[in-house]
């Protein structure tokens, strides 16, 4: 079974990066290192530590023309491999692992990317002496198709074809530019490709050889810039069991080595790249404007389709690229700030390689448009099952009236298990009613709150009205009127938020309300079972206990506040008195003390001395208008009882 | 002949003039080997320019000398930049916008500050400080906006500053030129935007970008309206189906211009073009086939109760507020948008005629939709045929059928409901019986779910047609049988699919494919719980099977609890029907042999 395991069809993109070792003339010149490869999985781009370099001990002071900050980029990769790294290590983590399913008969796909003079072509070809990527995949498919030759017949083909300005044309024989086509049977097919059955690795690698000097744009020739010429390798393997059976199992395999273009230039030709800049020659087209409307729409939902600009890799690949297809990427960078931009790009284009994984899965069946149909289902369904359990309680019904031990257990044992299972339902839903409770009251409290705190501040400026100096008052106004909004608006904020906590308690009423019917289902008689009932009476006390505990708690913090005005006003009463007395005396024995003032102070007196008053005509009316202002305290301090009813209401 | 006011020498003239073909025209022919020779010629040439100029300087008038430096050093910035000296082109540019700051907003000056800018910004993104970018180009488009209100007089074009002055462009070349470079900025803070993924401005500069290159007659028309094409599915995305429709109705319009190709000599040529383009109307019909399906898609959305019925209270309700508001909201918020001049802005109009942008709300809307979607089905057909366009060609097909089944939603009979899905069944059957799962295992996934799926939904309206009779007839339960055994069948074949070539189930689902495998195997259970037999030891059978993949999910999800997460709703029925399923089958079976 760890077998199938390995065979997982679906795999995502493998991204490689192998730094190639600095030439002379990197090592000559005034260039350091830019990129440092930290294990097998990162490397970090232009880091931000002044390396020294061991082998010419060169300062690095003058190394930034441009004075760049440094990007210091961390770059994670399924596989990293060092300047040192061999031929047969790179092999050996890139298409080796593939090999296997190859083998099974996926299709495997090996893209090789990085800029001309990275070691790209190093990598893929390699020289007689080191060979490449392609010769030891070569070498061990042949080693494989030896290992299995008595039970199989293992035919190879290959081609090897070029995308050059979007023409394909055969490496392998002289041909005019070819046509792809999808055949719904064999796939990607190009029209009149030549398919040649090599013998042997090393017949494989003169057709390689033989194609390569037929390229456009010579790969190995360093001197030709910018090559937009893409090289497909393509190698096809038929299996057939030896076994002659009626129903021959055959198994066709394709396997893709591709070497991509030239990265100088190719953010030009990817989709996402950064095209900026229109040549001055390019009047009428903005090229890169088609990337940018294509970036905006979401290529990944099925809901849109963007116009594919011509791509015939993008075609050529379609079958090679997804669904039951391995996918390898190596990019191939060179180390030295000669080429920072290069290598910068190839990074960052690697980099995003590693998200096509997701961009394959998301392709796979979508069942977003069932979820409508989904609920249909599931209402269904529900539905049966309660009929289903319906007719298990008839049974068990006419079950218990013939007594049969084991059945009983049985249902007795159900029955432990549902109760169970509802006693975990009301934990829940009493957990979120003790929540809801909890915020509301808080809620209740801050506005309470709020109330008081508004009222003390309508006293106090009142009082500062009566007092002060007109400018004083004015300030105090300004104050207040900001105050007063501040605290309005936390009031509606609050109000708003008690309104959902109320909305939630609703909520769970139903909820529990449900829960309530449906344990009445479960008794025998329309009632819920004992045990239940206990446990829901238990739940009830609970969150009434704490629902007071709470109350209390927050009487406590109004009392509080209260407490604070109170010591407040009691300062300035005291304070107040006995400068009143003293003014008063002192305006009697100046002789300036009239009949209005003897009254006032008089009616001051009798207020101390809490004596029942005469209430004149016009002062009651003033005082109940006062009234109207002032605050019903006890209406204040009460909270909302929680109410509980032996069944919740609907 | 020094410098002084009016036009500048004749041989700086001349070799200014050089030095600008050099670098424009010239440099395209340059060899791979030697890409920027032509470019260093023509920087050789603006130098000597430079030194002539300061040569005359002495006497002439500071601004005029001022403007022209500036001219030079621009040309100098974006000689620089084109040949890969970012830091030197800055430092020329800056130095050009430097003598312009103060004139900035003179006719003279203004053209060639804004395209200083412009440059400023194509170097600094090239420095992938987009941010920095960003403020020049915003500036640009500032200075544009400010001088339109100002003065509004089509400005001088830089090149004007070393022409003599016979040569002075008209009015009507220098408004072009100065349009064009600030179609240019817009075009570059697009896709500054986009770098920034601030996607609606983004969307909003393409969108005025296209319009622009509308107005001022600079487009390929194949690449224009492929473009707006492509921009409608930007639209779709955001639900804005007027715009959307509006993009579309303009890139049809604007295609159809693009009909009679130039005559090329090679016959192959013309061959390939005619090609290209039938292509490209393809691709537009699809672009219109997906603005119906969204938009048919987005109407059910509404109007769907919570199990995916038409909800007619809904229907009622968004009826009346239609009437409401579709006047005024509709015409506030297309003046914004509106492609084109006179003349081509009726055309657009009268191609908008032939389908609705509001959401269809009954039947009969629906279906006029879904006409013309079924229109442009045909069209795409034409050129993605099966043979040599496979994925192309199913995924017509496939929004084809989705086309039908989104009008089923519509259709209250049940019986013609039922045929849509029939219709549905006969255009993916034989394109799936004909696909070669090897190359196209993806494609032929899809359609075996959604095979399955169609007659899951067939079987269900048999049932709820069978439901409204007295009693089911031996016909509807054949039929209802033989509809659920097809669903069962290709949801087996989905998951065969998944098998490796040993034929082996894999013990552990990829994370992809987990949901649509457990859905497959969930979809297996109920059906084989729902088909009719009187038979009761088959029906105990059947009851078996179901209680084996019903079984599969739990004991799936126990193993491995991250799947749980996936299929959560289907798990739990699952559990329940695993628990229930065993005490009915030990009553069937005592039912049928009441004396063990």
């Amino acid at each position: 079974m760890s077998a199938a395991k390995e065979e997982d069809v679906c795999n995502h993109v493998k991204v490689v990066v192998r730094v190639r070792p600095e030439s002379q003339k990197e090592k000559d010149g005034n260039f350091s290192k830019v990129v440092h490869v930290v294990d097998q999985h990162i490397l970090v781009f232009d880091p931000k530590e002044e390396e020294v370099s061991f082998f010419h001990g060169k300062k690095l002071s003058h190394r930034d023309i441009n004075k760049r900050k440094k990007k210091d980029l961390k770059f994670v990769f399924d596989a990293v491999f060092a300047e040192n790294s061999s031929q047969l290590e790179v092999f050996e983590h890139t298409t080796k692992t593939v090999i296997d399913g190859f083998l099974n008969g996926y299709n495997c796909t090996v893209l090789a990317y990085g800029a001309t003079g990275a070691g790209k072509t190093h990598t893929m070809l390699g020289s007689p002496e080191d060979p490449g990527v392609m010769y030891l995949t070569m070498m061990t498919l042949y080693n494989c198709m030896d290992q299995i030759k008595e039970e199989k017949i293992c035919n190879v083909a290959v081609s090897y074809l070029e995308v050059y300005n979007e023409q394909i044309r055969d490496l392998l024989v002289n041909s005019g530019p070819l046509a792809v086509r999808e055949d719904n049977q064999k796939g990607v097919v190009v029209q009149g490709l030549t398919l040649h059955q090599p013998k042997s690795a090393e017949e494989i690698l003169q057709m390689l050889d033989y194609g390569n000097k037929n390229r456009t744009q010579h790969p190995t020739d360093i001197n030709a810039s910018s090559s937009r010429s893409h090289a497909v390798f393509q190698i096809y393997l038929r299996q057939q069991d030896k076994t002659a059976s009626i129903n021959q199992n055959v198994r066709i395999a394709k396997m893709s080595l591709i070497d991509l273009a030239g990265s100088e230039r190719a953010s030009v030709t990817n989709a996402k790249g950064t095209r900026f800049r229109e040549g001055t020659n390019i009047n009428r087209s903005l090229l890169a404007l088609g990337n940018v409307i294509n970036a905006l729409a979401n290529p990944k939902s099925k809901k849109q389709h963007i116009p594919y600009r011509n791509s015939k890799l993008t075609r050529l690949l379609k079958d090679s690229l997804g669904g039951n297809c391995r996918t390898i990427m190596i990019a191939a960078v060179s180390p030295s700030s000669m080429f920072y931009d290069d290598t910068y790009n190839t990074l960052k284009y690697a980099n995003r390689a590693k998200d096509i994984k997701s961009s394959l899965k998301s392709n796979v069946v979508s069942l977003d448009s069932h979820i409508s149909q989904y609920v249909k289902i599931c209402n269904e369904q529900k539905k049966e099952i309660l009929m289903l359990k319906e007719k298990l309680k008839e049974y068990e019904e006419k079950q218990a009236s013939i007594p049969e031990n084991h059945n009983a257990a049985v249902l007795l044992n159900n029955q432990q298990v549902e109760i169970q299972r509802y006693k975990e339902i009301l934990k829940n839903v009493f957990a979120n009613r003790e929540e809801i409770r909890k915020e509301y009251l808080k809620v209740e409290m801050r506005l309470k709150e709020n109330a008081l705190k508004t009222y003390y501040q309508k006293q106090c400026h009142e009082q500062i009205r009566l007092m002060c100096s007109e400018e004083r008052v004015e300030k105090a106004t300004c104050k207040r009127d900001q105050r007063l909004a501040m605290l309005r608006t936390h009031r509606v904020h609050m109000q708003k938020k008690k309104e959902e906590e109320v909305e939630h308690f609703e909520e769970n009423t139903s909820w529990l309300h449900r829960v309530e019917n449906e344990m009445r289902l479960l008794g025998q008689d329309g009632c819920i079972p004992k045990e239940l009932c206990k446990e829901l009476q238990c739940y009830r006390l609970n969150l009434e206990v704490k629902d007071l505990k709470a109350q209390t708690e927050h009487m406590l913090s109004l009392m509080s506040l209260q407490d604070q005005h109170y010591k407040q006003t009691e300062k300035v009463l005291n304070t107040l008195l006995p400068v009143l007395r003293k003014q008063y005396l002192t305006l009697k024995e100046a002789g300036l003390a009239n009949n209005v003032t003897e009254n006032e102070f008089g009616e001051v007196e009798q207020l101390i001395q809490r004596q029942k008053s005469v209430v004149w005509a016009d002062q009651t009316q003033e005082k109940e208008q006062n009234q109207n202002h002032e605050l019903e305290l006890p209406a204040i301090f009460a909270f909302p009882q929680l109410v509980s009813r032996p069944n919740t209401p609907c | 002949a020094g410098g002084g006011g009016g036009a500048a020498p004749a041989e700086v003239c001349e070799k200014f003039r050089t030095a600008r073909t050099l670098s424009a025209v010239e440099s395209r022919k340059d060899p791979e080997t030697e890409p920027y020779r032509s470019k260093y010629s023509a920087r050789a040439l603006l130098q000597e320019v430079k030194q002539l100029l300061s040569a005359a300087e002495e006497g002439g008038e500071a601004r005029l000398v001022a403007v022209r430096r500036a001219v030079l050093e621009y040309e100098l910035g974006v000689n620089h930049t084109d040949t890969e000296e970012l830091s030197a082109g800055e430092e020329h540019l800056q130095r050009c916008t430097q003598l312009l700051e103060p004139h900035r907003l003179s006719p003279d000056c203004v053209s060639l500050y804004i395209q200083a800018q412009n440059n400023l910004g194509i170097l600094w993104s090239e420095r992938d400080e987009i941010k920095t970018a960003q403020t020049y180009l915003e500036s640009a488009e500032a200075l544009y906006n400010q001088y339109m209100k100002e003065d509004g007089n089509p400005p001088l074009d830089p090149s004007e500053h070393f022409i003599a002055e016979q040569e002075q462009l008209t009015d009507q070349e220098r408004s072009k030129r100065f349009e064009k470079a600030y179609t240019h900025t817009l075009y570059y803070l697009a896709q500054v935007y986009q770098h920034l993924e601030m996607i609606e401005k983004a969307a909003q500069y393409c969108h005025t970008t296209l319009k622009r290159q509308l107005e001022y007659c600079g487009y390929y028309p194949v690449e224009w309206a492929l473009n707006a094409a492509t921009l409608s599915q930007y639209y779709l995305s955001k639900q804005c189906f007027m715009e959307s429709r509006h993009c579309l109705a303009a890139a049809s319009v604007i295609f159809s211009q693009a009909g009679q190709v130039p005559s090329a000599e090679d016959r192959d040529e013309i061959e390939q073009d005619q090609q290209d383009l039938r292509q490209r109307k393809a691709e537009i019909a699809r672009c219109w086939i997906k603005y119906c399906l969204n938009l048919l898609q987005s109407a059910r959305k509404l109007l769907e109760d919570n199990i995916g019925e038409l909800d007619p209270d809904r229907q009622l309700e968004l009826k009346a507020q239609r009437k409401k508001e579709e006047d005024e909201k509709e015409k506030g918020r297309k003046k914004a948008v509106l492609f084109g001049t006179s003349d081509i802005c009726d055309s657009v109009l009268a191609m908008e005629e032939k389908v609705s942008s509001v959401y269809p709300l009954d039947f009969q809307e629906a279906r006029e939709i879904f006409l013309v979607g079924q229109n442009y089905v045909q069209e795409a057909k034409e050129f993605f045929q099966v043979d040599g366009y496979v994925t192309d060609h199913i995924e017509i097909v496939q929004d084809h059928s989705a086309l039908f089944k989104v009008l089923a939603f519509f259709e209250e009979d049940y019986e013609r409901r039922c045929k849509m899905h029939k219709r549905r069944i006969d255009m993916l059957e034989p394109i799936y019986a004909d696909l070669n799962p090897q190359y196209y295992l993806l494609i032929s996934r899809q359609l075996q779910f959604e095979l399955a799926d169609t007659y899951y939904e067939m079987m269900d309206l048999k049932v709820a047609i069978g439901n409204r009779l007295e009693e089911l007839d031996s016909h509807t339960i054949k039929k209802i049988n033989s509809l659920a055994q097809l669903a069962i069948k290709y949801y087996e074949l989905f998951l065969d699919s998944l098998r490796n070539p040993d034929k082996v189930f894999p013990e552990k689902l990829e994370e992809d494919v987990l949901r649509p495998a457990m859905v497959a195997k969930f979809h297996i259970a109920r059906l084989y719980g729902k088909l009719i037999t009187s038979d009761s030891k088959k029906q105990l059978e059947n009851m078996q099977t179901s209680l084996e993949y019903y079984t599969f999910l739990v004991d799936y999800c126990e193993k491995y609890p991250d799947a749980v997460r996936a299929i959560e709703t289907e798990l739990e029925l699952s559990k329940e029907m695993v628990g229930l399923l065993p005490t009915r089958m030990e009553r069937l079976r005592a039912k049928l042999c009441p004396f063990i």
